[in-house]
């Protein structure tokens, strides 16, 4: 018999910076629950989900993806994780990108955006590398306030606006989360 | 320059903005004349996530304004060949490096050509295997890009 899905999961725990003594200043991430993650993300009016190369390493997270993606947030494909669309047959809303311009283009208010339609008000990052990651986050903490900055990685990601909890070491828990964020999404 | 993740450390970053045609306006050297650049190369420092990523984004920055159709077609094929082999599809952004059809690699002419009609809006003569309308400039093998006036050699 298969095991009951994981409920109830707390990503508000051991919100610690990954890496040993990361602390940028006194304006740190917090941590929130999946249910309340999904909440704010739905509410978004131009949200855009980033993801990169390490969803290679955790495949499961690639259907994960594809399913927020298909509730009509566009993703951007960087790193090479764009084949990982490619061989799953997704690539409606899936926009190849570096994360490094990417992000440079997310600090202009003027940028129209993958699609044209305008800049985003809200990024959502995962699969992307930890300290890139963190460094793009700081990039757009100091030059674009506008927007609001989600990890959904199993990282605490220190200079996030929302982030989960270490949950590095718990893959389990990791995955539960991702699918309280995406049932509450789709409430 | 193409570096690793870590690189961030070094607190650079030298993009362009490749959505804005205005910061992609090149002089001409041969008459001082402004000319309108496709945005290469679009990056002096990229930072690349992974390897495959750098692959890609090396071939893509080779790319330079003053290319003949003979090495825009060996540098396109370059670009588009390692993107389909490591990131599964062809680059979303190869037809604004395109000025002519010998630019365009041997290997995918047919395809392209018919993508740019469908996709981009070019209008293409078939028979004589030429774009009317479409691309950014025209193919020109000795024009002379620079951004230095005085590098100008003579004024019209």
């Amino acid at each position: 018999m298969a095991a009951e899905p994981k409920k109830g999961i707390d990503t508000t725990k051991n919100p610690i910076p990954f890496e040993m003594a990361q602390i940028p200043g006194p304006e740190m991430a917090k941590t929130y629950l999946p249910k309340v993650m999904g909440a704010i993300i739905k509410k978004a009016k131009r949200p855009l989900l980033v993801v990169g190369a390490e969803l290679f390493d955790d495949p499961v997270m690639f259907d994960k993806v594809i399913e927020i993606g298909k509730m009509g947030i566009p993703i951007a494909a960087t790193a090479h994780s764009m084949k990982g669309f490619v061989e799953r047959g997704y690539i409606d809303n899936v926009y190849m990108t570096g994360l490094h311009p990417l992000t440079s283009y997310l600090r202009f208010e003027d940028w129209k955006g993958l699609d044209g339609k305008g800049q985003y008000d809200l990024v959502i990052f995962t699969g992307i590398f930890y300290k890139f990651a963190n460094a793009m986050f700081s990039a757009l903490k100091n030059f674009n306030r506008n927007i609001k900055r989600v990890s959904i990685d199993r990282y605490y990601h220190v200079n996030a606006d929302m982030t989960f909890g270490n949950l590095a070491f718990e893959s389990d828990n990791y995955h539960a989360a991702i699918d309280e964020l995406i049932a509450a999404m789709k409430k | 320059m193409v570096v690793q993740p870590h690189s961030v450390m070094y607190r650079r970053s030298f993009m362009g903005r490749h959505d804005k045609p205005e910061d992609w306006m090149v002089i001409d050297a041969r008459d001082g004349k402004m000319q309108q650049i496709e945005p290469a190369p679009e990056a002096m420092l990229y930072i690349a996530e992974t390897m495959e990523e750098a692959m890609t984004e090396m071939a893509k920055l080779c790319l330079r304004p003053s290319d003949n159709s003979m090495g825009r077609m060996i540098k396109l094929t370059h670009w588009c060949e390692i993107s389909e082999k490591y990131l599964g599809s062809l680059p979303p952004d190869w037809h604004e490096y395109v000025r002519a059809v010998p630019d365009l690699p041997l290997k995918w002419r047919d395809q392209m050509m018919k993508e740019l009609e469908a996709k981009h809006g070019w209008k293409v003569d078939w028979k004589a295997k030429k774009f009317i309308s479409g691309p950014l400039r025209p193919a020109d093998v000795s024009f002379d890009p620079t951004n230095i006036p005085r590098k100008i050699r003579a004024k019209k």
